[in-house]
């Protein structure tokens, strides 16, 4: 297993404000956790299996660059929560890996509670992603 | 809007495209495959979920943890670029 804290670049205070970003629809809890269960079969955070998934956190101003990303374009929506809105869930949020965007979020407990909640949560605040490179009609 | 008229897709790997690591590539594990020899290096492979999956080169395979295995891919966009790009080289009917 490699320790998460091995990835972690130096905490920079993130403005309340800013973006969560996080993968395309639909955002299932099912989803979350199988990306949250394959996290923790390769990693851990203090010394357990790390329960984590990707978001993408930023300024609102520098959301259209993500979503135009070679993997955000491959999703027709996205979901997007304010890092506010995260911490009063109860997620970990950590800097992880060489991406200054890329941070990890961290189920701590990680149950069926949390991450219903989380799904619940993106469900409700999603949105197009008009640099989806996918078809339209057909 | 999402284009739901398609089949279920049979993706090749059980992926999170936004799962990406140390190299900055999206990462999954071989072992979640269903037909791993689907899945070699250098190969063109439809991973993700079935709801929207993904075209992806596979980059490289490496050891993992738990005698696993990591596969990293580079991701190509979604598998109606190609299809379209198919038809209108005539390699592919048009639907």
């Amino acid at each position: 297993m490699r320790r998460l804290e091995e990835y972690l670049r130096v905490a920079v205070a993130v403005p309340a404000g800013w973006k969560v970003v996080i993968r395309g629809t639909p955002n299932t809890a099912a989803k979350l956790s199988s990306s949250a269960e394959r996290m923790a079969g390769q990693y851990t955070y203090r010394s357990l299996p790390c329960f984590g998934v990707t978001v993408h956190v930023v300024a609102p101003a520098d959301l259209h660059r993500v979503l135009r990303s070679q993997e955000y374009s491959t999703r027709h929506s996205y979901g997007a929560l304010t890092v506010d809105v995260v911490r009063q869930l109860g997620l970990n949020l950590l800097p992880t890996f060489s991406n200054t965007d890329h941070y990890t979020l961290v189920f701590d407990p990680y149950n069926e509670e949390q991450v219903t909640r989380l799904a619940d949560m993106l469900e409700a605040n999603t949105a197009p992603n008009p640099h989806w490179v996918g078809r339209s009609s057909r | 809007m999402k284009d739901t008229s398609q089949p279920q897709a049979n993706v090749a790997l059980p992926a999170d495209v936004h799962q990406i690591d140390e190299t900055g590539m999206v990462w999954s594990v071989l072992e979640e495959a269903e037909d791993p020899t689907r899945v070699q290096v250098g190969h063109i492979i439809v991973a993700g979920d079935a709801d929207e999956p993904f075209l992806a080169r596979v980059v490289d395979i490496v050891p993992g943890a738990n005698r696993t295995h990591i596969v990293h891919l580079e991701v190509l966009g979604v598998p109606g670029q190609v299809i379209d790009e198919l038809e209108r080289a005539r390699l592919l009917p048009a639907v």
